[in-house]
């Protein structure tokens, strides 16, 4: 992994104590202020098998940089997936901060389904 | 005369024929069932391929009335690993076309229209026509044309849509939920080899096969055939030399891998198809009955992912985005209009201005057709008529104010 990816660190320990989090997951009101660092549960819908990630990020990363990390701990190309945050399809240029994403949420590896 | 108990029965009612209802027999005994209203209910399906066939089969099968078939493709024999519809057709027929007759087989009780076209020059009194729209289509860009005419025409559209052993369904229910421009699907990355790479080292394992292809292209004068093996062979010969090269850590192409990685033909199976296109057709079946006023459950709201290679579904919302340009707060505005062919399409200017919408006299807004692949300027000293505008067609209006701010303006014309 390259430099730059270093604010990112998957933090495999805490993992089976945050289970709960995920299925009674409250998001807090105020939005995250840039440049912070938050706990994320990443969650694949593709792959041979169902997996749940929770990793830290910075909350002003490209998420492009997130993603190839994200791919990286997952075993899946970055191409094959898109990352999906309430509803909307995350951009690689943008930051999580532009879609709201706040500590705890949950950020879902989806399939790049397009062929008809 | 017949009472009313009779044209709500579904065993005895008088839209059927005996044979009709003999060979639907076994559904219309489903709870809450209602097949009259299938038998008088349009459905458009945008995309005759590995989807839109599994659909329109299904849908045909359960007895709706009326199947428009849209696609601008022809059958190849690699179409037939998946789509049923084609299995006794030639290379090169329209698919819209032999889907049609082969429905005509199936069910010959239904109507079915076929369109060899793409879904953009399609008469929009089709759309209008219809009680729902269903994509079996293939790209993004697609999907968005398909979309606008849902929002604008206020239809539901059933999407769907599959890679490998993975697919998707997501209804957009006018008003309840996101339109597909609210999150915009994004398209594959894909590889390509930008110009200046073509001269220099490849800095990537999949640059080396592009310069494989390349070599070949520059003998050849055209692209490798990648059922040739001769072909891929030449191809593989130098990517793997420059692989070894480049970057010896890493393992060398194999021929299937160079095979997908030069065609890029979307991976595709059946199974997968027809699981997607299953439950296109089963929400189809409900928002069918739903809009005539019966309820058979719920129609699910939620995008849904399926991944075969666990047999799991996963499930999430798509809530509106305000900012949509197309459904959202600040989204274009419409204006429908009641039109005699005879108008002279200047005189639409004063109609809008009489709306409360004002322009720069100097640069006076021009009109865009875009019921058509490619848009066209509307001539305005012409008539609607003369050009050819067609029952509900959509112009794009550019260089128009309202309440002293710049507005997107769409005009939708119903021809008097």
């Amino acid at each position: 992994m390259s430099d730059e990816f270093e604010e990112l660190s998957f933090d495999d320990e805490e993992e089976e104590f945050e289970e709960e989090e995920i299925i009674s997951k409250t998001p807090a009101k105020s939005k995250t202020p840039a440049s912070k660092k938050i706990s994320v549960f990443f969650q694949s819908t593709i792959g041979p098998s169902p997996k749940q990630e929770k990793i830290q990020v910075a909350t002003d990363a490209p998420i492009g940089d997130i993603k190839y990390t994200v791919s990286q701990i997952f075993g899946l190309p970055p191409d094959e997936f898109h990352l999906s945050h309430a509803g909307r399809t995350c951009d690689s240029d943008d930051t999580l901060d532009d879609y709201g994403v706040e500590d705890g949420d949950t950020i879902l590896l989806i399939p790049v389904s397009t062929a008809g | 005369m017949s009472k009313k108990s009779d044209t709500e029965s579904n065993f005895f009612n008088e839209a059927f024929s005996k044979e009709e209802r003999t060979r639907l027999d076994r559904q219309l005994r489903l709870p809450g069932w209602n097949q009259k209203a299938l038998k008088e209910s349009t459905v458009v399906i945008v995309g005759i391929g590995g989807l839109g066939t599994e659909v329109a089969k299904n849908l045909a099968m359960a007895g709706v009335g009326t199947l428009h078939l849209i696609d601008l493709d022809i059958i190849e024999y690699s179409n037939l690993n998946r789509q049923i519809l084609f299995s006794d057709a030639n290379e090169g027929e329209p698919k819209s076309k032999v889907a049609a007759r082969t429905l005509k087989q199936i069910n010959p009780y239904s109507r079915y229209f076929w369109h060899h076209s793409n879904l953009e020059d399609i008469d929009p009194e089709i759309y209008v026509s219809a009680d729902l729209l269903i994509s079996g289509l293939d790209s993004v860009a697609a999907r968005g044309e398909l979309n606008r005419r849902a929002v604008h025409y206020k239809k539901p559209l059933i999407d769907g849509g599959t890679v490998t052993y993975y697919g998707h369904v997501y209804t957009y229910f006018p008003g309840k939920n996101a339109c597909l421009q609210c999150d915009p699907q994004q398209e594959r990355e894909r590889e390509t080899l930008a110009a200046c790479t073509l001269v220099g080292i490849p800095r990537k394992r999949s640059h080396c096969l592009l310069k494989g292809q390349l070599f070949f292209e520059s003998k050849h004068n055209r692209p490798p055939d990648t059922s040739v093996k001769e072909e891929m062979d030449i191809v593989l010969e130098y990517a793997n030399n420059l692989t070894k090269e480049y970057f010896p850590q890493e393992s060398i192409f194999s021929i299937d891998e160079a095979v997908k990685m030069v065609d890029q033909h979307d991976p595709t199976i059946i199974t997968i198809n027809a699981v997607i296109a299953s439950l296109q057709s089963q929400e189809a079946l409900k928002i069918l009955h739903h809009l005539k006023g019966i309820e058979l459950g719920s129609i699910n709201l939620e995008y849904a992912i399926y991944n075969g290679l666990i047999g799991k579904f996963f499930y999430f919302e798509k809530p509106p985005n305000k900012k949509c340009t197309l459904c959202g707060e600040n989204a274009a505005l419409i204006e429908k209009l009641k039109l005699p062919r005879t108008t002279i399409v200047e005189n639409i200017l004063s109609i809008i201005r009489n709306k409360g919408y004002t322009y720069d006299l100097d640069f006076p807004p021009s009109f865009w057709r875009i019921d058509k692949k490619d848009p066209e300027e509307v001539r305005m000293n012409l008539t609607l008529g003369e050009q050819g505008i067609r029952n509900y067609e959509t112009f794009y209006v550019s260089g128009v104010n309202k309440e002293k701010k710049e507005v997107d303006l769409y005009i939708r014309i119903k021809l008097i």
